[in-house]
């Protein structure tokens, strides 16, 4: 109780009531407009919160990352254009009863399944936390390492169809982490001769391009989509009682929600794609999903937005960050000086703590602000798309230049950026190479250090936590490979 | 945006993650393909030179091992990728490379914008420079109405109050604002 209300103090300042308030309703905000979505939000908002303190530069980027998903839900109710890329299976139901006339019910649903995702994601992860603050401390070299080369495993299984690619973009991230000065005999590594690429590549630069800038060359050279919400006409807040009455959906798929955020490199897409594919097989609606079913709105719903506060696990007790968004919020710890990891649970315990009460005032910020100004924020989805884009070209210059004021920096940037429309155009997954990057640099600092108390290989996985780690890892690849046995068997049989 | 729930509701068929990671195989797609792996054929090529590996010091040690490690992972990875792509070739299916090319150029334009307006910031001045950019860009865009031009001078001010009046991030005072009088050019260069 005392742990409770020591974190409570720590967020009872202004100056974090600010950040919690510009955060939820930023992030709303930014994910109601179809284009922008949080990673590009938090990448340009990245080098302007390290001047903050780490608490409030925390919990402004959780609020964007957290509060963006219930934004992101409008425009894929309203005009069948998922705002945030996990909001994809948000338009299957969402805008089919928009079709129908139940644009209000619809949100309305959405909204209050996305708060109780939020929630129970919330509660369960504080529940949890004695359990992971026991557990933490027995990770050391070899378990990070381990569990960080299961996140790049995972990475790249989870791309299906695309792992090939995804493995590719991967290594590229691990290499271009390697560019520049090396820290033990202080020899350049592929920079070339060139001044400019002693110091490296820096992680927010490339994030920089590949989100921001990449996201704006996209948007103008595209065109411009005329839309128009539909009119809302009702009651926001009965969503919520109607979601409070189907428990058997709600439940389970923030459970999965849950899971899948724990777990470096799956991400909300897998959750939301297998809460609703149950909500599908046990709501006894399943033949209308597709076609306007609110239980399958209910169960995607639910399942992305429990997903934030479950992805901070492994970048809290491990410093192992899971996807892009967790991996930009690693770079506000080092520039405080806070190592996320197995310390920061021992030490900071309510440090941890406060960042959860953080994400659960924001989810009612938000889920409060939408209630009352959602007719107002639909119009946002009738910004142009190319008028969007040169605004985010104007404001990726900010999170660049402002890093140390180089103009080689946006520069690469824009390099970066020309990479990530490409990749973008083609299809091609853009994080892993951001987890290659923080990943690759992880492992190439624990590897080192765990070594030198390695003599054989088998030393390498004598403790329990590296042993389990180890396993997962073997099972995860030949469930893989397994996998890849059945689909080709079964394009056989269909050819 | 998304076409009609193509996946979930009319064809009523079950649900498959493949849908939503699976992307057609585009010529444009074989060629980037190739491109980078010659790349990564270069990159491996310059292993030992521009990454160095010692003598008799441990593998954990040798300064080249993660540089070799990611280069040969772009190698395995993607040789693999051209194989399938031989595998799929009948089966090619827009965009072409040319096509496809061609977009990559046109936002090669909005490149030599965003460098242009780097390099006048330092000199003209964020807020000059951010409105000036905006506004141009508006007309280039095709936007003639007066309502966007307000919008763009109104964003332009917006951002410039947010990030350096407010958030005080570290972009210089424009070269310029020294010839301002006294009594401006202070809070010009803090604020502007």
């Amino acid at each position: 109780m005392e742990l409770l209300l020591t974190s409570l103090s720590a967020l009872a300042r202004i100056d974090v009531a600010i950040a919690l308030l510009i955060g939820s309703v930023g992030g709303v905000i930014i994910g109601a407009i179809p284009g922008v979505g949080p990673a590009i939000a938090i990448a340009i908002l990245l080098p302007a919160t390290f001047a903050l303190e780490p608490i409030v530069g925390l919990t402004l980027l959780l609020g964007i990352y957290g509060s963006s998903m219930y934004g992101g839900a409008i425009p894929a109710i309203l005009i069948n254009a998922p705002g945030t890329a996990v909001n994809a299976l948000t338009t299957y139901d969402g805008y089919p009863m928009t079709k129908r006339g139940e644009a209000t019910k619809a949100l309305s649903l959405a909204f209050g399944a996305s708060f109780c995702g939020a929630i129970i994601s919330i509660v369960a992860l504080m529940c949890l936390s004695p359990v992971l603050a026991a557990v933490a401390p027995m990770f050391g070299s070899r378990e990070i390492f381990l569990a960080a080369l299961l996140g790049m495993i995972l990475v790249v299984v989870t791309h299906r169809g695309q792992a090939l690619a995804a493995g590719a973009l991967l290594c590229f991230g691990i290499f271009i982490n390697t560019v520049g000065l090396e820290p033990i005999r202080y020899t350049q590594r592929y920079t070339f001769e060139q001044a400019w690429l002693a110091s490296g590549i820096d992680l927010i630069v490339v994030v920089l391009g590949l989100f921001a800038l990449s996201q704006a060359f996209l948007l103008l050279v595209g065109k411009d989509e005329h839309n128009k919400p539909p009119a809302l006409v009702g009651r926001l807040f009965d969503g919520l009682r109607d979601v409070l009455r189907l428990p058997k959906i709600v439940l389970p798929s923030a459970g999965f929600g849950v899971v899948m955020g724990m777990i470096p490199g799956v991400g909300e897409f897998l959750a939301q794609f297998f809460s609703y594919s149950l909500a599908r097989k046990t709501s006894g609606n399943g033949k209308n999903f597709g076609k306007g079913a609110p239980e399958g709105l209910i169960a995607s719903e639910t399942a992305n937005n429990a997903v934030p506060a479950a992805a901070m696990i492994p970048l809290l007790a491990l410093g192992i960050p899971g996807e892009a968004l967790t991996a930009m919020m690693l770079a506000v710890f080092y520039v405080h000086n806070v190592i996320p990891g197995p310390q920061l649970f021992a030490n900071d315990f309510d440090f941890i703590l406060s960042l959860y009460m953080a994400l659960l005032i924001l989810n009612v910020l938000a889920f409060a602000f939408l209630l009352g100004t959602t007719k107002w924020i639909t119009q946002v989805v009738r910004i142009p798309n190319r008028f969007l884009g040169m605004v985010i070209l104007i404001l990726s210059f900010v999170g660049v230049f402002s890093l140390r004021n180089s103009i080689i920096d946006c520069a690469i940037a824009a390099a970066f950026g020309m990479l990530g429309l490409m990749l973008k155009r083609l299809n091609l997954p853009i994080v892993p190479i951001i987890l290659g990057m923080v990943l690759g640099g992880i492992m190439e600092v624990k590897f080192r250090t765990s070594m030198a108390r390695v003599q054989t290989p088998f030393d390498f996985i004598e403790r329990p936590v590296a042993q389990v780690l180890f396993a997962i890892i073997v099972i995860v690849l030949v469930a893989h490979i397994y996998s890849l046995f059945r689909a080709k068997k079964s394009e056989d049989l269909e050819a | 945006m998304i076409q009609e729930n193509e996946i979930g509701g009319k064809s009523n068929r079950a649900l498959k993650v493949d849908d939503y990671f699976v992307s057609p195989y585009s010529s444009a797609l074989v060629w980037f393909g190739i491109c980078t792996f010659l790349v990564a054929v270069f990159l491996a090529s310059q292993l030992g030179v521009q990454a160095k590996f010692f003598d008799n010091m441990p593998l954990e040690k040798q300064p080249g091992l993660w540089s070799a490690i990611g280069i040969i992972g772009m190698l395995i990875f993607g040789f693999f990728q051209i194989v399938q792509f031989w595998f799929h070739r009948n089966g090619l299916q827009a965009p072409g490379f040319v096509s496809e090319a061609l977009i990559w150029l046109r936002a090669a334009e909005y490149v030599l914008w965003f460098m242009a307006y780097v390099y006048l910031v330092p000199v003209v001045g964020y807020l000059p420079t951010t409105i000036g950019f905006l506004m141009l860009m508006t007309w280039r865009l095709g936007y003639r109405h007066r309502l966007y031009f307000g919008f763009a001078a109104l964003s332009g001010l917006l951002i410039v109050v947010i990030f350096k009046s407010f958030l005080q991030v570290k972009i210089p005072g424009g070269a310029l604002y020294e010839y301002l009088p006294d009594m401006v050019r202070s809070f010009a260069i803090l604020y502007l």
